[in-house]
């Protein structure tokens, strides 16, 4: 098993140089003039207005929140997935009741109105 | 005439005896198949993708009407193709602009790792029979995992930029790449079910019936959620290019800025190419078994059946807004993906297992068509209510207006 | 031996990566080496011939958790302007992690793990874990308990939306 990882740790590498090769290239190919009024940061062509940060609304946590517990749930059902076909009957329904659990919790959230991107 | 039968195998038997007689030790000619053989594999997506974008931009052009390019300067016709050349030169010669207030490390390191990723893609893609990188036994789920890796690259090219604009771009192309996530997880998770392997090459070989045919909600489920994982129409309000001025990758220009491009493009090619493998049957067709060179054929031309379905769906579809491309996930797909677990489970083990293939994927194929029904009857009566709801609410509202009126 | 070096590799990953993290004064930098750390774990996971681990490692910590804290971060208003006060209880903090140090340090030498082979992986491991997962003798309880844990979390994303 390990040597088909020994593969994907070569591949890294090619790919890393994939990933770098075009920087160089273009590093020897382009003009290089660099000018202050070029470096200023790009707000539609005007000057830029205050600070680079702003609050972010918490309606962005809330959806990562939700992803990390049905990315959590996923991850449980995969092994279980995995294993499907040498299950008994009982197995399945314990995994539906795990899933009907959540699907419950996202009806709920969804009735709170927690989903709402607003 | 053999040795064309199986082209790739053969030529990698004959590299590896080549390299092998040159007397080094084993552990080196082992290293140097695997450096050849995965510069051969990062390069097919490269060349294909050459193709791929003079393709999109002639199907797009003839959908909307207009030709599309047909020439390359004093070149008419087929010659269009060397447009791609001539984007990949303006590209390289660019001058690249890094604004004074970025971060440089976290700048410069994130189209790196946003082309790194969607290279690592195609290691473990079957593409033919016995052709493929490495057979990893998680295979699909390795690829899943990289979807992590281009959402930080997204992180670092919006925070890298110091630009309020690409910040906010970066988090919100990040809140619709995580939303998608688990529809896409969750159809995967039915694949992996009926195949019993993550091996994408166990995958391939337990499709006698496609997986299209078996389970056609789980492939649109799949096929909705890598649209807007990588990034299309109608999800491509990431790159929109008249809202929140490109973006992410707003300050980055030449080569970086091509490597983003790049990336998307060989994002949605490795989609389309999994797509296929998954549930059209990878490399599986007629005459496979006698010439096994014609399984990469195959493959490419269900890859390529797919991919155009993602170029006709982007030259038709409107984009849809943040919220409704949220709402759409969460309300919609998810719940669904959820679901069709629970009923392709309970068919899964109402049929035995040693029935007829053909059987067993017709007893799924109810089973979604019956779930199917049942999606469709809950969105009509919720319509229902809607609407009955909308119109009580205009009722008591021209109620409102008439008792105003009367009195006056 | 090469199953070493790439072990001391991957270690010097992540314990590098964790110390960036504690020690960097950008908030965001500290998150992006958190990532580095979690993607050394990862590396560790497959040297242990767990690449189910590995990847979920991948796809949970990074993937997940990783963006959540680099929400959170986004959340709090002095992200971009780090003005960190000096805190003035420095020393005391250092006394008090050098003793928790000397305690830790004492029992992780003093006890016995029971180190030995463990024996090689087994082959189906992910096919077990699925198994087992479902089993009554198994994880069967935790399984469903996980779940309702998981229902407590969403309801608490609830909490959080409400109070705006």
């Amino acid at each position: 098993m390990l040597d088909q990882f020994a593969f994907i740790g070569v591949f890294l590498i090619v790919a890393l140089i994939f990933g770098v090769a075009p920087l160089v290239i273009a590093f020897i190919l382009r003009p290089k003039k660099p000018n202050p009024r070029k470096a200023e940061t790009y707000e539609c062509g005007l000057q830029p207005h205050g600070d680079a940060w702003f609050q972010l609304k918490v309606q962005y946590y809330v959806f990562a929140l939700a992803f990390v517990v049905f990315n959590v749930e996923a991850v449980f059902l995969l092994p279980w997935a995995l294993a499907y076909h040498a299950l008994e009957l009982y197995a399945v329904v314990e995994a539906i009741i795990f899933i009907l659990i959540l699907l419950g919790a996202l009806v709920y959230v969804w009735r709170k109105g927690a989903l709402e991107w607003m | 005439m053999e040795f064309l039968k199986d082209l790739i195998v053969n030529l990698g038997t004959w590299l590896q005896d080549f390299v092998a007689s040159t007397g080094l030790p084993q552990v080196w000619v082992r290293v140097i198949m695997m450096g050849i053989g995965g510069f051969a594999l990062a390069f097919v997506p490269l060349v294909a993708v050459i193709f791929l974008i003079w393709a999109e931009r002639k199907i797009v052009a003839r959908m909307q009407d207009r030709i599309g390019p047909n020439n390359s300067g004093p070149y008419p016709g087929p010659w269009a193709i060397f447009q791609t050349f001539a984007d990949a030169i303006k590209v390289l010669t660019k001058e690249d602009v890094i604004p004074a207030a970025a971060d440089r490390w976290v700048f410069n390191v994130a189209p790196v790792v946003i082309l790194t990723v969607a290279v690592l893609v195609w290691a473990v893609i079957p593409l033919g029979k016995d052709v493929f990188g490495a057979d990893l036994n998680i295979g699909i789920f390795y690829i899943l995992s990289l979807g992590s890796g281009g959402m930080v690259a997204l992180l670092m090219a919006g925070w890298g930029s110091n630009n309020k604009y690409a910040l906010l771009g970066a988090l919100r192309a990040i809140a619709q790449l995580i939303s998608y996530e688990i529809p896409q997880v969750l159809s995967v998770l039915v694949v992996v079910m009926v195949a019993g392997s993550f091996s994408m090459r166990s995958i391939v070989e337990a499709q006698t019936v496609p997986f299209l045919i078996a389970m056609p909600v789980t492939a649109l489920l799949f096929f909705v959620a890598s649209l807007a994982e990588v990034g299309r129409l109608p999800f491509d309000l990431v790159e929109a290019e008249s809202e929140i001025v490109a973006g992410y990758f707003v300050e980055y220009s030449g080569i970086k800025f091509g490597q983003f491009c790049l990336s998307e493009f060989m994002n949605t090619l490795a989609l389309s190419v999994i797509t296929a493998t998954l549930f059209l049957g990878g490399w599986r067709g007629p005459w496979v078994d006698d010439v096994p060179i014609l399984g990469s054929l195959w493959l490419l031309l269900k890859a390529c059946l797919v991919f155009f379905v993602f170029m006709w769906l982007r030259g038709t579809m409107p984009r849809l807004r943040i919220d409704q491309m949220l709402g759409f996930n969460w309300k919609f797909l998810v719940p669904v993906a959820l679901v069709n677990i629970c009923v392709v489970a309970l068919v899964g083990k109402a049929v035995p297992l040693d029935a007829d293939p053909w059987i067993r994927a017709g007893a799924f194929l109810a089973a979604n068509v019956l779930l199917v029904l049942a999606v469709l009857g809950v969105l009509a009566a919720a319509g229902r209510q809607t609407r009955r709801r909308k119109e009580a609410w205009q009722a008591a509202q021209l109620e409102q207006l008439e008792q105003e009126a009367s009195p006056a | 031996m090469l199953q070493q070096i790439l072990f001391i590799v991957f270690g010097v990953i992540t314990l590098g990566a964790a110390l960036l993290v504690v020690t960097r004064r950008n908030v965001f930098h500290a998150a992006l080496f958190l990532i580095l750390s979690f993607f050394g774990v990862a590396g560790l996971y497959v040297l242990l011939e767990a690449p189910f681990l590995a990847a979920v490692q991948l796809f949970i910590y990074i993937g997940g958790i990783a963006i959540l804290i680099v929400f959170a971060i986004m959340l709090t208003r002095e992200v971009m302007n780090p003005n960190i006060a000096v805190n003035r209880q420095r020393w005391a903090a250092a006394l008090v992690a050098v003793i928790l140090c000397g305690v830790l340090g004492w029992v992780v030498l003093n006890h016995d793990w029971g180190a030995g082979d463990p024996g090689p992986v087994r082959a189906d491991s992910i096919v077990y874990l699925g198994k087992t997962l479902v089993h009554l003798e198994g994880f069967a309880l935790p399984f469903e308990v996980a779940s309702v844990l998981l229902l407590v979390a969403l309801v608490g994303a609830v909490t959080i939306a409400r109070e705006r």
